[in-house]
């Protein structure tokens, strides 16, 4: 797609809630099989350390109404002014309806207010905040973007190559027209590579069956199903470091920027190496990289940049007036990013789940 | 960075015990797997060097990762 800017539109409060269970890795080595010596060089090399789910009868939805409820309880932001609920998730509560429409009604949300879901995984939030700048561009006042994953709907339980890595979190963003410098995005997608991030069956194409569900033993060493999610590690590695070092170069050249005019480069937190690659190319300094949330809270999909930014840099967020570069990049394969400013945001701490919110 | 600078570094950061010899073969390096790959990674990018995974798939030996990484090994 070619780049588009908008005008006067800007985030105004951003939440984060993660799952409530706090697990660290050497608590789960026996679950995935894990000896002594790997967890400690998988603590050591790429710095694992926790990750935050959800219980068992947590959903997606549920993270980011608590995180929604918030805003609504923490600011002047009038609910009745919400003209769009979008939910970009891959872990909606039911196979149909849109869960959006459901998250309507419990966030007491009017009637008048269009939502929908969007299933993206990594690269979800560029998406969907692309798409309710493109709804406030349009004259709607304010747009109600969440994001988010519950990662036991695809990752296998004893999958000890990728839900080791994997964080739950819902994040709830108000988008609305507010005085504010342009804004960047650009959008992409690559459906060549998409068996490299894959759920292969239990959809229409290759449908369940008993056998689809049973997890076997893999060549890559870790026991799934083919109703779990898979990922090649290496494809998805190179795809990341190949095409995210030149999309900010590309924005930050469309937004008229010199590296050092931007405050932080938030990027998806796919994995520490990953982040530190794309900043080495970038030539950025690495203060301005943040890259713990997988570290501390898992990889957390489409909620991993407002996770990274309520986890990490709440207080410049809340006080000051930044320019951010942002940019999500995995399953699809499918990538954007964003350069945008915020100003003084409602952005508290991220939260932990409390069951009294559902 | 010499050579030998640059062949410490890896050593450190795949946490191996041994030094690396520019004879050594990776298959017999139990620490070189797809996770020293990423590492290798940052070294690469420390020197200015850009390889991706492939490039690092079809070293065979120490020799062919100072070669890739623009030494005259």
């Amino acid at each position: 797609m070619s780049h588009i800017s908008f005008s006067n539109i800007a985030i105004t409060a951003m939440v984060t809630t993660v799952g409530d269970q706090i697990i660290a890795l050497e608590d789960e080595k026996e679950r995935f099989g894990l000896d002594d010596e790997t967890v400690a060089r998988l603590q050591k090399t790429i710095g694992l350390k926790t990750r935050y789910i959800a219980q068992d009868d947590v959903c997606t939805s549920d993270l980011c109404v608590q995180s929604a409820k918030n805003i609504f309880e923490h600011t002047a932001i009038n609910k009745e002014e919400i003209e769009a609920l979008i939910f970009v998730t891959q872990s909606a509560d039911y196979k149909a309806p849109s869960t959006a429409i459901i998250m309507q009604d419990r966030l007491g949300l009017p009637k008048s207010c269009a939502a929908f879901d969007i299933n993206l995984g990594c690269s979800g939030f560029i998406y969907g905040l692309f798409t309710a700048f493109s709804y406030v561009n349009s004259g709607m006042k304010k747009v109600l973007l969440c994001v988010g994953d519950v990662n036991r709907h695809f990752a296998g339980e004893k999958d000890k190559i990728l839900t080791p890595l994997m964080g739950d979190a819902g994040s709830a963003i108000i988008i609305e027209q507010t005085p504010s410098a342009q804004s960047f995005f650009a959008l992409y997608s690559d459906g060549s590579g998409y068996q490299h991030l894959i759920i292969p069956k239990g959809g229409l194409r290759e449908p369940s069956s008993e056998q689809s569900r049973i997890p076997t033993l893999r060549d890559d060493g870790s026991i799934r199903s083919d109703e779990d999610l898979f990922m090649d590690g290496k494809e998805v590695f190179n795809f990341a470091i190949k095409t995210v070092p030149p999309l900010i170069k590309e924005l930050l050249e469309y937004a008229g920027y010199e590296n050092d005019a931007i405050d932080y480069f938030v990027l998806h937190q796919a994995n520490p190496y990953i982040l530190k690659t794309i900043a080495s190319r970038l030539k950025v300094s690495p203060e301005k990289v943040p890259l713990e949330t997988g570290q501390i809270y898992g990889n957390q999909n489409s909620a991993s940049i407002p996770g990274t930014i309520n986890g990490f840099l709440s207080e410049p967020f809340q006080t000051s007036d930044l320019t951010i570069a942002i940019a999500g990049f995995g399953i699809g394969l499918s990538w954007g990013g964003a350069v945008l400013h915020t100003h003084a945001i409602y952005a508290p701490k991220t939260l932990r789940y409390t069951k009294d919110e559902r | 960075m010499t050579q030998d600078d640059f062949l410490v570094l890896l050593q450190k950061e795949i946490q191996r015990e041994n030094a690396l010899h520019v004879n050594d073969l990776l298959e017999d390096i139990p620490e070189w797997d797809s996770m020293a790959m990423l590492v290798a990674l940052n070294v690469f990018d420390e020197i200015g060097v850009e390889v991706d995974i492939d490039d690092l798939e079809k070293c065979k030996s120490i020799k062919d990762i100072l070669q890739k990484a623009g030494f005259d090994a």
